[in-house]
């Protein structure tokens, strides 16, 4: 009879579990590698991220007899604060357009821009944790005027941590 | 999703069963003994039972979210090896208080396997406890709705989130333990507990479901519980 009472007990326990993830973001990680020996590289003063996106944005125009003309034009979003003082990696959000573009600043002066090109995946684990985004990446473009290349180690990015960029400097440009 | 209810409900009915089992005749009844040769004597075929589980059926009432019934068919081998088969029907139309994510599906499951009569050493009891395996598999496809998904850093774009009739199958392994007891004449009543392991599952581009049928919520495992009225067929 105890026994029966303890698998009961267990019973109705299990039957109110949830198994949320930890966390339902999803974020591209880079690391930043030297060109030559692969060994990370570290910005000691760190740098600061900038991104944004172009998007569908709806213009109305109300016309000399009253009516309204939608117009339907392309505009940029910008974001300010995607990553501060990035210094050996960095995880950025991804849009829910096709195309997130990066700014990383160096210096006032010096800039790198990656353009990533991306699917974006719509995902449910489970009805109790809300829905999520996941990315898969296409195409990575970049300007050189520090980095050297961008390599995609993994495109799937979704809410797994796991390196999903290397991007390669020459160590002694970055000091 | 009252989940109390349900907790209340399995436990009411495990003592039930139990009660029913441990009654003090059949434990006087128990220490008489069986011989191995009345064991080899018994004939290979003692019968075949048809059984309705209804516990599904009444954890909606008590304010669960999904509904489930099966049907059993045994076949009683030297009243020690059991070979089961048991199809069934599930169904949940269910929204989540705290995401407002929708999920629909109904689909028949299958299972197949065996149980062993722990008691077959005392033909005269009016009862089993048995342990059991079963392999069950279900193929069905379910919908989803959930609320507009808004881009956290850039504000926008909105993307929508409804797909319906995604297809999947699922396969699993059950362990379980359980009693059987005759009530009246050729009618029984029993329960089995029941742990489930989930086997394999067809992956999909954007959605897992949230409740197989005969298998219970997409855990890696699961515990189950039948509840069942059963006849024994007069041949």
């Amino acid at each position: 009879m105890p026994t029966i009472l303890i698998a009961a007990s267990i019973l109705a326990t299990g039957c109110g579990e949830s198994d949320c993830p930890l966390t339902t973001n999803s974020f591209a990680r880079f690391d930043f590698l030297d060109e030559q020996t692969h060994h990370t590289v570290k910005f000691n003063q760190g740098f600061n991220v900038t991104g944004f996106i172009t998007t569908d944005v709806t213009l109305r125009d109300t016309l000399e007899d009253g009516t309204i003309k939608e117009t339907l034009v392309k505009d940029s979003l910008i974001n300010d604060t995607i990553f501060n003082k990035a210094e050996s990696s960095m995880s950025l959000p991804l849009s829910y357009t096709s195309k997130t573009t990066y700014v990383l600043h160096y210096t006032e002066r010096m800039r790198d821009t990656i353009v990533i090109t991306h699917q974006n995946i719509p995902y449910l684990q489970n009805i109790e944790c809300g829905t999520m985004m996941f990315h898969h990446v296409e195409d990575v473009q970049y300007t050189t005027w520090n980095l050297r290349s961008i390599e995609i180690v993994n495109p799937d990015i979704d809410n797994e941590e796991k390196r999903n960029f290397n991007i390669y400097y020459i160590a002694d440009i970055t000091e | 999703m009252k989940k109390k209810g349900i907790s209340t409900y399995i436990i009411l009915l495990t003592l039930l069963s139990s009660m029913l089992l441990y009654s003090p005749s059949l434990a006087a009844q128990a220490k008489k003994t069986f011989s191995k040769e009345e064991q080899e004597k018994t004939p290979l075929y003692q019968g075949t039972t048809i059984g309705v589980d209804i516990f599904g059926l009444g954890s909606k009432v008590f304010g669960g979210d999904i509904t489930s019934t099966e049907i059993g068919i045994e076949v009683n081998l030297k009243n020690r090896y059991v070979p089961v088969a048991e199809i069934g029907y599930g169904t949940t139309d269910t929204t989540d208080d705290g995401t407002n994510i929708r999920y629909k599906a109904s689909a028949p499951y299958f299972r197949i396997g065996m149980n062993y009569n722990f008691f077959f050493k005392k033909p005269h009891l009016p009862g089993f406890l048995y342990g059991g395996i079963r392999y069950g598999m279900t193929s069905f496809s379910y919908d989803v709705d959930a609320p507009t998904m808004h881009d956290p850093t850039w504000g926008e774009p909105d993307i929508p989130f409804s797909y319906d009739g995604v297809k999947t199958t699922v396969s699993w392994a059950e362990l379980l333990a359980g009693i059987k007891v005759n009530v009246y004449k050729d009618f029984y009543m029993g329960w089995s507990l029941r742990y489930r392991v989930r086997m394999k599952t067809t992956q999909t581009k954007h959605t897992e479901p949230w409740y197989i049928p005969g298998f219970g919520k997409n855990n890696s495992t699961n515990l189950g519980v039948t509840y069942s009225l059963i006849y024994k067929l007069p041949f």
